[in-house]
């Protein structure tokens, strides 16, 4: 209720309190970094950022002393920098590219990616240098294609005609880094988060302290989880404890046959791995997304609560949020444009398959650069075979769940209609299960399809 | 002569009001639509966030009276009933951010 704030959201919402908000925008530095200036400096980050992400992904690069592997990204970089820009004045005159590339852009630029692959597994090397070279483009691929098909995505939906490309290399080479996924998505996502007043700046900023907090807040409850709950040696409290822990085995450690633990155990593993999942991604997301509202770009955090879902697609939504919305992008909402139009489930089925199943291995087959790059089918199988069940399973449940919420809306809330409490509780405990259980097939081991087929069915007392 | 100089007066009469005729037109057929859009909108809302009054300028999504699965019908539904194909442009989520970005969508894609 409105005036009868407790002391507790008074300090966990301490980025609306309109006093602490006035002061703020104020503040001299508040009024300096104007939305221009906040631009330049991410622009010059972006500079560094794309060097330094080049040499990170140059596997030799650590051995500095030898001058040979500085050359490597030396030419590599120009050459991607160049990519980019060619895919930049693809977007701006995206009305006169021909009508093929019109039609799929996005499916353009992986085939130019999967054609240098291709080269790169064929093509008799030319030289050592030259095929160093060759493998740090195509390595960096996975990184920029995304960034880059949003990019191209805003060209297409025609609102990128007036845009430079300062207003793109920001975000295609961020300084807030993060994985493929890019958090704050493209151009057009982030114009219209972007912050232009002090007082919307002084809010976006609050708003990035907040998730910067939250961020010690995970990783310090990660560390008790680590030291209490697995004895992990990492965490620094595990000392502290002399010894004492619970001693739950980690879920890959079980699914690897490592340890053998009694079927109470296996399920708390499961439960526990969730939740330790769900805090290690809010910590690293929390960092993406609050250095980009330090700069005023004030977007939806990357994972919100995702144990209190109470259904699978929620969760879904609220987990890594920004991945989800790659997902939508790329491959759910091109599904369900074109195809299966007559037919409403069908369709819906269709697309949610071409993104949670497809879509989310695609991602991951380009994820494994290695292996992609060598040309190494047994490692990317032994890696992503699993996974396959994982996204087939996770795509039949969003599928289920979107229709039934679908045939929910609409519908008015009779009064006796059980909504809290323990009807609350027992929805929320179903998605925790049915995601602890998939998580089975995506853990990262070198167990087999059907070792962790076997320890799946065991499970369920079989 | 009388006759024929009230004639061209009628007809300039009528040349001057075709404008504001036709932006009263097209004022009432806007408001047809956003009728139409509303009642549709209330079909899909989230079942424990009804709403009395839907505005024009509310965020659909940000303010819980739908969620983002709803688009999909609303995408659904600007095919069937306005014929707007989405295949070549895709579809941007800021154009079914309100019911005003809807209405400026339909317009756009109708003149298109």
């Amino acid at each position: 209720m409105p005036g009868t704030f407790s002391p507790y959201h008074r300090v966990a919402q301490f980025h609306e309190n309109e006093k602490l908000i006035s002061w703020l925008q104020d503040r001299r530095v508040i009024q300096w970094l104007t939305p221009s200036r906040r631009r330049t400096i991410l622009l010059i980050g972006a500079c560094c950022a794309a060097v330094a992400g080049t040499m990170s992904r140059h596997a030799p690069w650590r051995d500095y002393r030898d001058l040979a592997t500085w050359f490597v990204p030396g030419v590599a970089l120009p050459i991607l920098l160049g990519l980019v820009y060619l895919l930049y004045l693809m977007t701006v005159r995206f009305k006169r590219l021909p009508a093929f590339i019109r039609a799929r852009p996005q499916l353009c630029i992986h085939l130019f990616f999967w054609l240098l692959l291709l080269w790169l597994w064929l093509a008799p090397a030319p030289s050592l240098f030259g095929s160093a070279v060759a493998a740090l483009v195509a390595g960096s691929f996975p990184y920029l294609i995304w960034r880059c098909g949003y990019m191209v995505l805003s060209g297409q939906r025609g609102k990128a005609s007036a845009t430079k490309f300062s207003d793109h290399f920001f975000y295609i080479f961020p300084m807030w880094d993060g994985t493929n996924t890019p958090p704050g998505k493209g151009h057009e996502y982030l114009s219209r988060a972007e912050a232009q007043t002090a007082a919307a700046y002084s809010r976006s900023i609050l708003a990035g302290i907040k998730l910067l907090l939250l961020v010690a807040l995970w990783k310090g409850l990660m560390q008790v989880i680590g030291a209490v709950v697995y004895g992990d040696p990492k965490s620094s409290l595990t000392g502290l404890l002399g010894g004492s822990h619970f001693d739950i085995p980690r879920l890959r450690a079980i699914v690897s046959g490592h340890v053998t633990a009694s079927l109470g155990i296996i399920w708390l593993s499961l439960y526990l791995e969730l939740i330790w999942e769900v805090l290690s991604l809010a910590a690293k997301g929390h960092v993406w997304v609050g250095v980009l509202r330090l700069f005023g770009f004030h977007v939806f955090r990357n994972t919100y609560k995702p144990l209190l879902a109470e259904s699978i697609v929620e969760f879904w939504n609220r987990y890594y949020y920004y991945f989800k919305e790659l997902m939508m992008e790329f491959f759910f909402l091109p599904t369900y444009l074109r195809y299966f139009r007559a037919w409403p489930m069908l369709r819906i089925v269709a697309a949610v398959f071409a993104a949670a199943f497809l879509g989310n291995m695609y991602y991951h087959v380009l994820q494994a650069k290695n292996p992609l790059i060598d040309g190494d089918a047994a490692k990317l199988w032994s890696l992503l075979g699993p996974r396959l069940i994982y996204c087939f399973l996770l795509a039949a449940g969003i599928a289920f769940s979107m229709l039934r919420q679908q045939r929910l809306r609409g519908r008015a809330v009779a009064p006796g209609m059980p909504k809290g409490g323990i009807f609350r509780l027992r929805r929320i405990a179903g998605v925790w299960t049915f995601f602890a259980l998939i998580n089975f097939w995506n853990v990262i081991s070198a167990a087999s399809i059907a070792a962790r087929g076997r320890l799946f069915i065991s499970i369920f007392g079989f | 002569m009388t006759g024929a100089c009230e004639r061209a007066e009628r007809r300039s009469e009528r040349t001057k009001s075709r404008p504001i005729r036709n932006f009263l037109e097209t004022i009432m057929e806007r408001e047809k639509t956003k009728s139409e859009l509303i009642n549709f909108v209330r079909t899909i809302q989230r079942p424990d966030c009804p709403l009395d009054d839907i505005d024009g300028d509310l965020s659909l999504v940000k303010s819980g009276l739908i969620d983002s699965l709803a688009l999909l019908q609303i995408i659904s539904y600007l095919e069937q009933t306005y014929g707007i194909d989405f295949r070549e442009k895709g579809v941007d989520p800021a154009d079914l951010a309100s019911v005003n970005a809807i209405l400026e969508l339909i317009e756009r894609e109708s003149g298109a």
